[in-house]
């Protein structure tokens, strides 16, 4: 699937629109959620960041999913270039968790510190579906659809300050440094999907890191 | 029509031949004989006219007198706006009187001053000449700009030369004489002075009337009142403008005129107007001008004419005198009118008495005389001095009010200054402005905008009147400078104003007092009788009820007029029940001393329903010495159903056994909820399970008490201690009653539920909280308040004022007491998975509630996104 640089501004304007008002919609939501908000963000990111998307492109678009990376099928190419990518993120983790000690600024679910056999039960129930309706959002349908108009690159950078737009609005990351620690993973995972052409890579990738994070964590605060 | 003229014709032959000869044989009659050949037709009407001089002074030249004294030629100037901004298009139109000539054949020689709009100073180098030349080359000239068209001046085709003739355009020349500054009924210049026929060599047939002056100035015009209304023979010369030396009005109109007036020289008409260019400057049929105003504009017209008065020459008809109008009169009195050289308006040359050339304000505000009115309310303020007896300064706030009656004038901007004196004849006031002590200001006395005046009368004022008049006094101007009371400004413009009015002042003795009633035995038919009893809603109660006094239905009040220093024989009172006289009752003898109709005291019985706020009214006449004063004192009461307000007891002491549970500990109170604009709510509360909450029933109107004994029973009718007999209330008694969840709170409800630890007493009741009690969530407290009136009360109700049906009043009051505990959907601080997964069983409602709504979220923004694709036709670009 080749991305072809598309000069018309019209999708881009759509896709920009239908992220202000998912944003805004899950500014409201997540305000008004009563309970530990689990379960009622894996809904909303179910709704809000993977059926609405998906109906632009079958119904708006009329263009089939699979040109935004909701596919099984990746490129086996991308497979050497998706290495060589987390090496390099490794790496500039390492650089700012070890050596900058930025520890204290990752971002850890909340209940790591709680019961271990509920924390276990909720990283792989409800994580997958935040996670996969997160990466189908950003690094499919906003990277693919930014691509024609602000080229690979300048999509990839796009979707991540997207993610990390997001995440300040709705109030999970209130600092400068939380904010880069959360847009150096985007960044990777969106030339990870690119260049695999799959969401489904960088989903696994995602919900990898999160869970590596929670557990290391955990494993450290119970010590 | 030929058979009636001769018809007519026939008619008055006979007429005439009857006449003729019935006048015959009456002279031949007459005893007396005539000699008609003695005396003469011509010698009778001789006697005839001598006699009618003698008697009603007619003479045979009145008629020649009576043509020269017709009104003479004036003109007004009217503006259509009066308030114009720079720039904008103003026409300013003459409004000419006294001359024969129709408009369209008089001169109107216009002129527009350009002055300092501060001070209406021409500005330097301003001159009549320049002033007209500006003006008509306005007229002439119209919207034509010869640069703009190229002109270059090298032909003149238009042949547009006018000829003016002195007097307008129909009038009858002028000529040379040599009795210029002589008045024209002088006999110097009159040819014969009976019949008023002039002297051809001497009259040039110009004229400029003398209109008399306004203010006699001895040093100046010693014999001016000699001269006025007289014409004054003067050399015929047209006020026209010119340009560059060319006269106009000769009938040539060359190049050089039309480069000068800057006017299109092959067109006659460069405006367009009809007229034609040099007779355009001449200003014939000029009633109108029209020009772009700019700041300190004056404008002035002349206007030559023929005036109504006739002359005669010798051998000639009457013709009528040419004379020129102009828009004021010389007196140097008048300064709203600009002055400048060359206006023909100099008093050492003899100017005073004559029209001159005065110049016109454009802005009529600055010439307008500002003219406020004066309003105050209420109509009869007072001063309350009855705070002894009501422990309420209830002074009435007077706002003293000014309206502008002036057009166009912006009051936010005009500077007032008020002052209070006192008066006593209505008409001067006396004495310095009144200040503290005397007045308490609730508004500013002087300033911008400042057209309300506030202030409350103190006591001060009165000494020992009881009636005072103040004066109050208005300043108006525009400008700050001139508070103080001058009424001109820096350019001698009379812009401030004086107003001024009086508001009598009385001073207030006067108070009502409500007492509650009771009954006791009397001479009444029912064999009782009203009797005043304590006093309700007065000093030393509660505050809130001096301003509305709260009763109830059936209730009977009795009022009184309190006067600090008593009652005189002489006074009077006359009572009003919300703007009604008081009718006095049907049983007289219910009411010892009240309900007449001079009584200080009155007995009122309040409808049976509704909720209403009703006025009484006293008007008292105070005679002191024979000076009557009118003070009006009134309260307001509300009628409504005694009601109990339910109260949550909290801390210690507040409740009737927890206290003692505790160990001393204060109560768990219940916790008013928040409402939506986070304030505590008054019927919600919330507590925890298992705790005590105590309430109390606060009973308004609060002088009402409630009867402890009947707390428990339901129905007074039998009471349980006197079986048979009925529990009757005491007039200022009510019976509470409470209910939990519907269910009346009695000894056998208590002991029906044991773990609530229900305890009623007085005016509180205590219960616990109980989760597992008889309803679960929570508790519907309601305290009932009924108010049943005595067979006395109903009987005497009926004989005094016929009220047959009097009905037992309730109100019921409830509060929600919620069982306080953490939301269902929430979870402890670690849940374990088990609880979790429970919690999320447990919500699966709310979670089937959440995703609904996402859904119903998602179906908006694919809304939106749907129009907006297609209001930019998304898929034609792809």
């Amino acid at each position: 699937m080749l991305i072809v640089k598309d000069k018309n501004k019209a999708k881009f304007l759509i896709v920009l629109i239908e992220y202000v008002l998912i944003v805004l919609l899950a500014k409201f939501f997540v305000s008004n959620i009563k309970t530990d908000g689990v379960v009622e963000l894996a809904f909303l990111s179910f709704f809000l960041f993977f059926l609405t998307p998906l109906f632009t492109i079958r119904y708006i678009f009329r263009e089939k999913t699979s040109d935004y990376f909701l596919c099984l099928n990746f490129i086996k190419k991308g497979i050497l270039k998706g290495i060589l990518a987390i090496a390099v993120f490794v790496a500039v983790m390492w650089v700012l968790v070890v050596q900058l000690d930025w520890e204290k600024y990752m971002s850890v679910s909340k209940w790591i510190l709680g019961d271990k056999d509920l924390m276990i039960f909720l990283e792989i129930t409800a994580i997958p579906i935040i996670v996969f309706a997160k990466e189908f959002f950003f690094r499919g349908f906003v990277l693919r659809s930014f691509a024609g108009v602000a080229g690979v690159a300048g999509a990839i950078v796009l979707q991540a300050m997207l993610v990390v737009l997001c995440a300040i609005y709705i109030g999970v990351f209130p600092g400068v440094r939380q904010a880069i620690l959360l847009f150096i993973p985007n960044l990777f995972l969106g030339y990870i999907a690119y260049v695999n052409r799959s969401v489904i890579i960088s989903s696994f990738l995602s919900w990898g890191y999160i869970l590596l994070i929670d557990l290391v964590f955990a494993y450290k605060l119970t010590q | 029509m030929k058979k009636i003229k001769k018809i007519k014709k026939i008619v008055f032959a006979v007429m005439l031949g009857f006449i003729i000869t019935q006048s015959i044989p009456v002279l031949a009659l007459t005893p007396i004989s005539i000699d008609v050949g003695d005396i003469g037709v011509g010698g009778l009407t001789d006697e005839f006219a001598e006699e009618l001089e003698n008697r009603y002074g007619y003479d045979r030249n009145i008629i020649r007198r009576s043509k020269k004294k017709a009104v003479a030629p004036t003109v007004e100037i009217h503006f259509d706006k009066t308030d114009p901004e720079e720039g904008e298009k103003v026409t300013a139109i003459a409004s000419v009187k006294g001359f024969k000539n129709v408009t369209e054949d008089l001169y109107y020689t216009w002129y527009v001053l350009r002055t300092d709009s501060a001070t209406g100073t021409p500005l330097a180098g301003e001159t009549i000449a320049g002033a007209k030349e500006r003006a008509m080359g306005i007229i002439a000239r119209g919207e034509y700009d010869p640069e703009l068209f190229g002109e270059t001046y090298a032909t003149d085709t238009d042949n547009d030369g006018f000829y003016a003739s002195y007097g307008g355009q129909d009038g009858v020349g002028a000529k040379e004489g040599d009795g210029v500054g002589i008045y024209d009924d002088d006999p110097a210049v009159l040819a014969d002075p009976d019949k008023q026929i002039v002297d051809t060599a001497a009259i040039t047939r110009c004229y400029r009337h003398n209109f008399g002056i306004k203010v006699y100035d001895p040093a100046d015009n010693a014999g001016a009142n000699t001269r006025a209304g007289r014409d004054l023979i003067i050399e015929c010369e047209h006020e026209f403008p010119s340009c560059s030396g060319h006269e106009l009005g000769d009938g040539s109109f060359g190049l050089a005129e039309e480069e000068c007036w800057r006017l299109d020289p092959n067109n006659p008409d460069t405006d367009g107007d009809g007229v034609e260019d040099e007779a355009d400057l001449v200003g014939l049929n000029q009633n109108q001008f029209t020009w772009k105003y700019l700041d300190g504009d004056h404008v002035g017209v002349i206007v030559e004419g023929m005036s109504l008065s006739q002359i005669v020459e010798p051998g000639l008809n009457a013709y009528h005198k040419i004379m020129w109008a102009m828009p004021d009169i010389c007196a140097r009195k008048d300064e709203s009118r600009t002055f400048i050289s060359g206006d023909h308006c100099s008093p050492g040359e003899g100017d005073v008495g004559f029209g001159y050339l005065a110049a016109v304000p454009v802005n009529s505000i600055s010439d307008q005389q500002l003219d406020p009115e004066l309003d105050y309310i209420p109509k009869n303020p007072q001063f309350d001095d009855t705070t002894a007896i009501l422990e309420e300064q209830r002074t009435d706030l007077v706002t003293v009010s000014s309206t502008m009656s002036n057009d166009n004038v912006d009051e936010d901007f005009i500077f007032y200054s008020w002052t209070i004196r006192r008066t006593d004849d209505h008409l001067e006031p006396f004495g310095p402005p009144l200040g503290a002590g005397d007045i308490e200001f609730e508004s500013f006395e002087q300033g911008m905008g400042v057209k309300h005046l506030k202030f409350k009368p103190m006591g001060g004022l009165f000494g020992g009147d009881d009636k005072v008049f103040l004066f109050v006094t208005l300043i108006v101007s525009e400008h700050p400078e001139l508070i103080g009371g001058s009424d001109v400004d820096a350019r001698n413009l009379p812009i401030g104003a004086i107003e001024s009015i009086i508001i009598p002042v009385a001073r207030k003795d006067l108070a009502l007092r409500i007492f509650n009633t009771t009954i006791v035995p009397g001479p009444g038919l029912s064999g009782n009788a009203w009797a005043q009893n304590v006093e309700i809603c007065g000093a030393g109660g509660n505050p809130l009820y001096r301003d509305v006094c709260p009763v109830f239905g059936y209730q009977v009040i009795a009022v009184e007029a309190n006067v600090l220093g008593g009652i005189n024989a002489g006074d009077r009172f006359a009572w009003q029940f919300n703007g009604r006289p008081v009718q006095p009752p049907f049983d007289l003898d219910a009411y010892p001393g009240a309900n007449n109709s001079n009584s200080n005291i009155i007995f009122l019985p309040m409808g049976g329903t509704g909720s209403s706020l009703q006025d009484i009214t006293v008007t008292y006449k105070k005679n002191r010495g024979g000076v009557l004063t009118d003070i009006i004192a009134g309260r307001k009461i509300s009628v409504n159903n005694p009601v109990a307000v339910i109260e949550a007891i909290t801390g210690p002491g507040g409740s009737l056994s927890v206290s003692a549970v505790n160990g001393g500990n204060p109560a768990t109170e219940a916790i008013p909820t928040i409402r939506w604009d986070q304030t505590e709510s008054l019927d919600i509360f919330e507590a925890d399970p298992g705790t005590q909450v105590n309430f109390r029933a606060r009973i308004v109107p609060d002088y009402l008490t409630i009867n402890a004994a009947a707390t428990l029973i339901e129905d007074l009718e039998g009471d349980p201690a006197n079986p048979g007999d009925d529990i009757i209330l005491a007039d200022n008694e009510v019976h509470l009653m409470w209910y939990l969840n519907g269910s009346f709170v009695d000894a056998d409800f208590i002991a029906d539920y044991p773990t609530m630890g229900i305890t009623v007493a007085g005016d509180e009741i205590e219960f616990t909280m109980d989760p597992e009690g008889m309803y679960g969530s929570g508790f519907d407290l309601t305290a009932r308040v009924e108010k049943k009136f005595s067979p006395d009360h109903a009987a005497l109700l009926d004989d005094a004022w016929k009220m047959l049906d009097t009905h037992t009043l309730t109100n019921d009051k409830s509060v929600t007491i919620r069982l306080h505990c953490d939301s269902p959907f929430a979870l402890g601080p670690n849940p374990t998975l088990r609880e979790y997964l429970a919690s999320s069983l447990a919500n699966a409602p709310h979670y089937l509630i959440f995703s609904i709504r996402l859904a119903v979220a998602m179906a908006l923004v694919w809304f939106v996104l749907f129009g907006f694709s297609y209001a930019i036709q998304l898929n034609k670009r792809l």
